[in-house]
């Protein structure tokens, strides 16, 4: 059968082929346009809605572009995942927030994901959690044919569940220190989570320039920048929870 | 008057002798120059080897004579010629002056060059068992025109055959290389190329030939739903002990050595090695983050003895390995951001061939064997480690009934144990915790034990102008307990010599692979997976240099295997048709090639209510031209030119941005698999050989360049890391290599 012997060669090749490519048509880490980055969560785990009390959960979408950007946000009932039930998220009416940076801009835009009953999710003692799949589709404001379509689970369980109890997991840039300047295009970009999960947490470094060497390491080299100013992100999210956070920091190299 | 005549008479008398006695004294004429008579030995041996030359020709003057088995013959040198010939068909002749001639020693080696080819000589090749759709090659042929002068590889040039670059694995009339099966002689083995540089795993003096079976195969051959490939080793003894070194840069270098033990034994040995990873390091360091080895080796032995009343026996011993270790930067769970992977593949295999005469115009042949195998996978964390053992026996029993018709039955065991230790993330996607990176793992050590049987009964039966070979196949799988039926017939019609018609029908059945009808992983309640090939065709010698195949042929597949969620079903299906059109100019010492050109359509689907849809490898048409030229005895030049449609691909139109998993993660709509193609494909090869003959020894030099085109050809496409861009991935640029082979 073609199955055991083509997914394998696809998976090598694959990895293989997208580490051989060094520019950025595969380097995920560099932000040269719109691009989500994340979705906070709060709380990260919800209880289901009754009849009484309906329940949302607080969303932030968080995209990164070059500065100076605008960009819009709508919601969109995204494909039926497995096991996954997907709803329609509400945009808040409150203006985005932006964040402006040496060299990206970050807009965090507000929503509400309602959350159904423990009966449309099919909760029960035997199966306490489930997950509820979102979709929010952002918009480059001066170029309507840049669209991130952003999708992601957010995690309903049962009272008492101990997932309820998870937090969003936090994160601190030890590396490069506040106003640090670099004398080379490199160096080492290194941060610290404070984990509030059971499951473990998923790492991603973004940049607006340059290449890092291990996107997914907590600390690893980022190089080949030009001199000027340059913003690092560092994201945090939760493996089980979903939960996310993020810390952004500039560095300057001299010329 | 009788005064008178006296007087004249002694008049006449007197003056003849006083003339007599006037004449000055004659002096006595020069005789011939006294001349050392000697016998000088002359040994004839062809340059290059040094193997004595037999039924040689030494002309010296009026005199022939012809040297005896050892390639000696004396000549007595008397001085009636001034030169001394030598020669033989085949070989250049030379000629020296008697004077240098008994300046030699008492024995003189002669060396006689081999003469320019000729195109009038046809290289015959026996026929056998007939199939309809059968391709033979000799390796003599195969050597001329196959990819990297590797016989085994010639397959990838014939009708009906697809092949990628970087993948040394065969899609025979749309079925999966999965689908068809590779045998060393009678020996069932795992692959016949290795994984890693596509050379055949057998070196090419051990060669003696390659079958091709595109489909409509006899019930010889089963657990096939494909084609069958064999490479078959020689059988003969050899006639003179020879050695090869050999150096092809940039990928492996080998040792071959034969020699006769006895007049009815001979030994072949070998052992290869690559060192290709040296290389892709050296082309790799410091420009990606990426760290490759890959690597093969292989090595062989074989013994082969004649029997003095008919038939051979033959031990053979092979050994395999491929691999290759990457580490990269990934997206994977590792906190050092780096992922490893690995891929480890290689076997091991005895078998013992042995063929006798069995009564008045029958024989027996039986090929006991056994198997030993690895595939293991590491993959970052996790692994799919496969031990296989299997051990078997086929025989069959032939008999001649008659002209052109034969009577085969054939009996064949197996027992096969398979070792999985497997560390493999459990799916739990109802789990609404789940995370594929890190999930649980099955830890899991499982051995499952399968054996099959099969027999088969076959004929070969003449009725006027027609031959029928009606057959019938049984197999018989423990795992899934069930036995198979595959009745086959086949059919030629001779028009005239040498021109047939020709036709056949068959069931083809494939058992489930063992994990797929396991109790923990498959399901047990698996069938055999099925298909019904039927071919017609015309074959014709149009002279004794060309010849021409056509063969039009259908393939339905039934009960196919498919992954369903969470187990395997007999759910899918496959159709497939096409024309195949062979033109072979047969091999003469000049010149060598064929035109083979395929018509396909494939369409492939996993349930009935599915819509049938193009594979990945559906290529409309494929030409392979190639041919090959000796110039001159020393001189050799080869070239292929391949073509095939593009490969197709699903375009990505859809992707999101999975803020959980912090991935994109493609949309590809249902109605867009396989739905574009790529570029269709091209390329050439060239390359030139030249020997350089020492007495003794020979040097052959064998340069060439890979990959030629207008453009580097497109193998895949590949898009950005969030779907929004696409290019293609393009293979490799030409490349030259060069092969250097010392013959001792």
């Amino acid at each position: 059968m073609y199955r055991k012997a083509w997914v394998c060669g696809w998976v090598l090749g694959g990895g293989l082929m997208s580490a051989a490519c060094e520019d950025s048509f595969s380097r995920q880490e560099v932000v040269t346009k719109l691009r989500g980055i994340g979705v906070e969560l709060n709380p990260p785990v919800s209880v289901p809605s009754t009849q009484d009390a309906p329940m949302s959960v607080r969303a932030s979408v968080v995209v990164a572009l070059p500065p100076g950007l605008t960009a819009s946000l709508e919601p969109y009932l995204p494909g039926a995942p497995v096991y996954s039930l997907p709803v329609l998220g509400r945009p808040s009416s409150d203006a985005p927030v932006i964040e402006d940076y040496g060299a990206l801009r970050v807009i965090k835009f507000a929503a509400e994901i309602p959350v159904p009953t423990a009966e449309s999710l099919a909760l029960s003692d035997l199966r306490p959690a489930g997950t509820l799949r979102y979709g929010f589709r952002v918009t480059r404001g001066d170029d309507p044919e840049d669209v991130e379509k952003v999708e992601g689970d957010v995690v309903v369980a049962m009272v008492g569940h101990p997932s309820l109890a998870w937090q969003i997991p936090q994160a601190r840039l030890i590396s490069p220190e506040e106003g640090e300047v670099w004398d080379t295009g490199s160096g080492t970009i290194e941060a610290e989570v404070d984990e509030r999960d059971d499951g473990g947490s998923r790492f991603g470094w973004f940049v607006d320039q340059g290449k890092v060497e291990s996107r997914r390491a907590l600390s690893t080299n980022l190089s080949s920048l030009e001199p000027g100013v340059h913003t690092i992100i560092f994201t945090v999210r939760g493996r089980q929870s979903r939960a996310f956070s993020y810390v952004v920091r500039d560095v300057v190299v001299e010329e | 008057m009788a005064v008178s005549r006296l007087l004249l008479f002694l008049w006449m008398f007197v003056s003849l002798h006083g003339v007599a006695e006037e004449q000055p004294e004659a002096r006595p004429s020069p005789g011939p120059k006294e001349v050392n008579v000697r016998d000088l030995r002359v040994q004839l041996r062809a340059k290059g080897n040094g193997r004595p030359i037999v039924r040689g020709e030494i002309r010296y003057g009026t005199k022939v004579v012809y040297t005896d088995p050892e390639g000696v013959a004396v000549i007595v040198l008397d001085g009636s010629a001034r030169d001394l010939e030598f020669a033989r068909f085949g070989f250049e002749k030379a000629t020296i002056t008697e004077e240098e001639a008994r300046e030699s020693p008492e024995d003189l080696q002669v060396y006689l060059y081999p003469a320019t080819p000729s195109d009038d000589e046809i290289i015959v090749r026996g026929r056998r068992r007939f199939d309809v759709s059968r391709k033979r090659v000799d390796a003599a042929e195969a050597r001329k025109v196959a990819p990297g002068g590797d016989p085994a590889q010639v397959v990838k040039l014939l009708p009906g055959v697809q092949s990628e670059l970087f993948d040394p694995r065969v899609v025979i009339r749309g079925s999966g290389p999965n689908d068809s099966r590779y045998y060393l002689d009678n020996q069932t083995v795992p692959f016949v190329y290795h994984r890693i540089g596509g050379l055949s795993v057998i070196p090419d003096p051990m060669l003696g030939e390659v079958e091709f079976y595109p489909g409509g195969f006899g019930p010889q051959y089963g657990g096939a739903t494909g084609g069958v490939v064999v490479l078959r080793t020689k059988t003969e003894v050899p006639e003179n002990p020879m050695t090869e070194l050999r150096a092809n840069v940039p990928f492996y270098s080998g040792v071959y050595h034969e020699r006769p033990l006895s007049p009815s034994e001979g030994l072949y040995v070998s052992v290869r090695r690559s060192y290709l990873e040296f290389f892709v390091a050296m082309a790799t360091r410091g420009k990606t983050s990426l760290s490759l080895v890959p690597y093969f080796g292989d090595a062989h032995a074989m013994y082969v003895k004649k029997g003095e009343e008919g038939g051979y026996s033959k031990f053979f011993l092979i050994g395999t390995v491929d691999g290759l270790k990457a580490s990269t930067s990934t997206d994977g769970p590792g906190e050092g951001g780096r992922g490893t992977f690995a891929l480890d593949s290689r076997y091991a295999g005895v078998s013992g061939e042995i063929a006798r005469p069995a009564g008045a115009e029958a024989t027996v042949t039986a090929t006991p064997q056994y198997v030993v195998g690895r595939e293991w996978i590491d993959i970052l964390d996790d692994k799919l480690h496969f031990d296989t053992h299997s051990v078997g026996a086929p025989v069959e029993w032939r008999r001649r009934l008659g002209k052109d018709e034969f009577l085969y039955l054939g009996l064949e065991g197996w027992y096969r144990w398979v070792t999985a230790d497997l560390r493999v993330p459990k799916p739990n996607f109802g789990d609404p915790f789940f995370d594929f990176e890190d999930a649980p793992r099955y830890d899991v050590q499982r051995k499952v034990t399968v054996a099959t049987a099969g027999s088969w009964v076959a004929g070969d039966l003449r009725l006027g102008d027609w031959v029928m070979t009606p057959g019938l196949r049984a197999s018989y799988e423990s795992q899934i307990d069930r036995t198979e039926l595959d009745p086959r017939l086949s059919a030629r019609w001779e028009l005239a010599p040498k021109n047939l018609l020709k036709a056949s029908v068959g069931q083809y059945s494939q058992a489930p692979e063992p994990v797929e009808a396991s109790e923990e992983f498959g399901n047990p309640n698996l069938q055999f997976e099925r298909s019904v090939h039927t071919v017609v065709g015309w074959e014709r010698d149009w002279n004794e240099r060309w010849t021409t195949d056509l063969q039009l042929y259908t393939k339905r597949g039934y009960r196919l295997v498919r992954n369903a969620g969470e187990s395997y079903l007999n759910s899918g299906s496959m159709r497939s048709q096409g024309a195949e059109l062979f033109v072979r100019r047969n091999m003469t010492q000049r010149l060598f090639g064929w035109l083979a050109y395929s018509l396909s359509k494939t369409e492939l689907r996993d349930s009935d209510q599915d819509p049938f849809r193009p594979p990945s490898n559906d290529q409309t048409h494929v030409v392979n031209l190639v041919g090959s030229y000796k110039i001159s005895a020393l001189w050799e030049v080869a070239a292929r030119f391949k073509y095939h449609t593009g490969d197709r691909y699903t375009p990505i139109r859809d992707a999101a941005y999975n803020a959980s998993l912090d991935k994109y993660q493609a949309r590809p709509l249902p109605d867009d698999e396989n739905a574009e193609r790529l570029e269709d494909f091209h390329e050439m090869s060239i390359f030139a050989a030249k020997d350089f003959l020492a007495d003794t020894w020979k040097l052959t030099l064998r340069f060439g360049i890979e990959y030629l085109a207008l453009q580097r050809q497109v193998q895949s496409m590949q898009y950005s890391y969030d779907y929004s861009e696409k290019e293609p991935f393009r293979g490799l640029p030409p490349i030259p290599y060069l092969e250097m082979r010392g013959e001792f």
